[in-house]
């Protein structure tokens, strides 16, 4: 079910309606029938694997809590239900290659691989969480299953942490999350429609002139990157906000990351609860554990973490390579951020020099890096690689190519978009005074933002094309 | 909690009466099969420009005939009111402006769970004989079970406005490229290396094409094969561009399924510009031309080769 479609508004509001009216106690059994109703739409087999999985953690995490499981048996049950979770990953991460190699039967209808990623990432945590005696175990079967399966975090996440957690409590509370719900979820189309598919449709425009014009293939690189992050956050904003509509919070999954003047901020801003997932899991436990190896083990440690990182997205060379490329760029930032630290405390200007100029570093390092989690083959990785600089030596002549042979109006409508969400809403967050020199939206009268909502959806609905996916939601 | 549901309703309450009854009463797709508001010259001219398929489908569950054409824009040309003429037997084209191998196969099968089929004539170009992923027929038979769905579709929406501002207004909308014929033909042969470039093996629609063909055979319906002829300078480009290979592969592969009718050859037909709007596209006497060539008895203008 297309997340931008008629059918999938439709649910979503029936649902919530429902859910709303229900009594507090059912509120739960609502929202796990609806969640399994929905992932049993793409595949019954699955929805059944979703809810063994939820139930076989939900025991396991019962049985870690009690008194009676101790030790070596603590260790080996967490073992037990963390390589039960990562193989069912793992064969679903294989099945597309085996698939392509014409080992294993199409599985369209059998298994889909939608939110296995997200889920599973959800439930392990939980496991962990219990067995560290963060916090006890949930007693409460319905209310877990609610949280392992709920169905807006499905397609893409965030990955939330259990302990995040709550069904509405109040109403008042609920009524304010609704209102913030059905915005956010307007900005995600906003996002998806008005900027990353046609960022999409320029790539596509460039792709179709190569060879002639590789001088703009570093501007199909940026644009990748803007069009990877836009169709990401849209995503998340749709999944935040359809939380929301039901009256739970969701956490954050982007803080501006282009705006970030090192790659350590980047991955602090960027698809956040995934790195924050990997960083409490794997990069701090293995951290630990090799801190008597000194920079080295903080070398292993970093590599480890963004190679997982990549391989998350899938067991592809390109996945692998993307990873490496960012755990050398962490590598170099930490082990030089002390001197750089020094540094900036005796050259004031220099540490400002930085903050304006990091940004567009990071922005270029991350778009060379994304070169090859595009490209799916060697021969296209190695074309990219070849002539990404031949546009540069004369960079306004290829930009001005690019503007005047795709569509000015396009181009503007993207720019003015991405300058307005993106940039506005950075300075927004940083409380700047030039910002507060304009009133904040939701301050402004009611006719004036239902003319500004009227004016997005109708935009959005002309330029929504039916064929294009989310990028995110294949992994 | 009730107010967020009101001023829910409420707001979504002025886009349905902006968008429902307009839409309804104009029906620029003639989705309900009624009389509409606006002449069906002036729905017929943007509905088939804006979406052939959405335009071509409900059309045929009304009126589904035994004999079909499918491909894509060059093959929607013939004109199936001329060969219903010729052969006493009533046809429907059923390929599509823009038109992917996948809507043709997609297509088909549509078409064969409406009626029972009795001839297809396959159209086939070798620049769309690939595994591009659109497949509008899907979303158009969404449309059809689920008619909620047309209110909310942005083509639908734009042929609205385009019909009101023609019927109402006398404002006529021009979708055509506003260049000369010359610039027109010229910047369309450069389009095709992009279009060349979409030439990778169609996969696994290879073994969709064959089962069609097993399906067929399986029934008596005739299935043929039929590239559609392409000016010489199109032709020419197949050299230029360096895919020769695939362009013999991809007769071969259609010859070792069905009959094949090959029109996309150096002849007299194809070498006359008059007979071609733009490289690829007949004008309508040439389709006519071709038509009355293809169904007679002996074509002079197609080669025909390929299995049985």
């Amino acid at each position: 079910m297309d997340l931008l479609s008629f059918r999938y508004a439709a649910f979503v509001l029936v649902t919530a309606f429902v859910f709303h009216l229900s009594p507090v106690k059912v509120r739960p059994i609502t929202l796990c029938a609806a969640s399994l109703l929905l992932y049993g739409f793409y595949s019954p087999v699955s929805a059944g694997v979703l809810l063994i999985a939820t139930v076989g953690v939900f025991v396991g995490a019962r049985a870690l809590d009690t008194a009676e499981v101790q030790g070596t048996r603590r260790r080996i049950l967490l073992t037990t239900v963390l390589l039960a979770l990562l193989s069912y990953l793992f064969l679903i991460k294989l099945l597309p290659i085996l698939h392509e190699h014409g080992r294993a039967l199409s599985t369209r209808y059998f298994l889909v691989a939608l939110g296995v990623s997200y889920y599973t990432f959800k439930l392990m945590g939980y496991a962990i969480d219990v067995y560290w005696r963060k916090y006890p175990a949930w007693t409460d079967p319905m209310g877990f299953v609610a949280f392992a399966t709920f169905f807006p975090q499905l397609p893409a996440g965030p990955i939330q942490r259990a302990y995040e957690f709550e069904l509405p409590a109040d109403e008042r509370t609920t009524a304010e999350l609704m209102r913030f719900g059905f915005r956010r979820i307007l900005l995600g189309i906003v996002k998806k429609t008005i900027i990353a598919d046609q960022i999409g449709a320029m790539m596509a425009y460039i792709d179709g002139l190569q060879p002639q014009f590789s001088n703009l293939n570093w501007i199909a690189a940026c644009l990748y990157a803007l069009q990877l992050y836009f169709d990401f956050a849209a995503l998340s904003d749709i999944a935040i906000g359809t939380a929301a509509v039901f009256g739970i919070r969701s956490p954050e999954n982007f803080a501006h990351p282009f705006f970030a003047p090192s790659m350590t901020q980047f991955w602090r801003r960027w698809h956040m609860t995934l790195t924050f997932w990997l960083t409490d899991y794997a990069f701090t436990p293995l951290r630990m554990a090799t801190r008597n190896l000194g920079n080295w083990g903080l070398v292993l440690s970093i590599t480890v973490n963004m190679v997982l990182i990549g391989l998350w997205h899938g067991l592809g060379f390109g996945f692998l390579v993307f990873g490496l490329i960012h755990s050398v760029y962490l590598i170099a930032d930490s082990l030089t951020g002390g001197a750089r630290r020094r540094y900036y405390r005796k050259h004031p200007f220099a540490d400002k020099f930085t903050n304006v100029i990091g940004p567009f570093l990071v922005f270029g390092m991350v778009a060379f890096s994304l070169i090859f989690f595009r490209a799916v083959t060697l021969p296209n990785t190695l074309y990219q690689l070849r002539h990404i600089a031949d546009g540069l030596k004369a960079p306004l002549s290829s930009l001005q190519t690019f503007y005047y042979g795709f569509s000015r109006l396009r181009c503007g409508l993207v720019g003015l978009a991405t300058i307005w969400l993106e940039l506005g809403g950075y300075m927004r967050s940083r409380n700047s005074k030039f910002m507060a020199l304009f009133p904040r939206f939701s301050a402004l009268p009611a006719a004036v933002r239902w003319a500004v909502y009227y004016v997005a959806i109708a935009t959005a609905a002309t330029l929504h094309q039916q064929s294009v996916h989310f990028i995110y939601v294949q992994f | 909690m009730e107010r967020i549901w009101l001023r829910l309703a409420l707001f979504v309450l002025p886009i349905f009466a902006l968008v429902v009854p307009p839409v309804y009463s104009v029906d620029p797709y003639g989705l309900f099969a009624k009389a509409s508001v606006i002449p069906e010259p002036i729905r017929s001219k943007y509905g088939q420009q804006m979406n052939q398929v959405l335009w071509k489908l409900p059309a045929y569950i009304r009126n589904p005939a035994p004999n079909v054409l499918l491909g894509d824009s060059q093959m929607s040309r013939l004109p199936d009111g001329a060969i219903t003429e010729i052969t006493g037997q009533r046809y429907s084209n059923l390929a599509y402006g823009g038109g992917t191998l996948r809507e043709s196969i997609s297509t088909f099968w549509f078409a064969s769970q409406k009626v029972k089929l009795q001839k297809v004539f396959f159209g086939m170009s070798f620049a769309d004989y690939n595994a591009y992923p659109r497949d509008r027929v899907i979303q158009a038979e969404e449309m059809v079970r689920n008619p909620a769905l047309y209110f909310l579709n942005s083509d639908v929406l734009e042929t609205t406005e385009y019909d009101v501002a023609d019927a109402m207004f006398h404002h006529h909308t021009n979708l055509l490229p506003q260049v000369s014929k010359e610039a027109f033909w010229a910047s369309q042969l450069q389009y095709l290396s992009t279009r060349y470039k979409r030439f990778a093996s169609p996969g696994t629609l290879r073994e969709d094409i064959r089962r069609i063909v097993e399906y067929c055979s399986a029934r008596g319906i005739s299935i043929v094969f039929v590239i559609t002829p392409q000016h010489v300078d199109a032709q020419r480009r197949v050299q230029e561009l360096g895919v020769a290979d695939q362009y013999e592969q991809f007769k071969k592969d259609l010859a070792s399924m069905a009959p094949v009718y090959d029109c996309d050859i150096d002849s007299e037909f194809t070498r006359d510009k008059d007979h071609y709007s733009d490289p690829f596209h007949l004008t309508d006497g040439a389709a006519k031309m071709l038509v009355e060539d293809l169904w007679s008895a002996s074509p002079k203008w197609c080669q025909k080769h390929g299995a049985r």
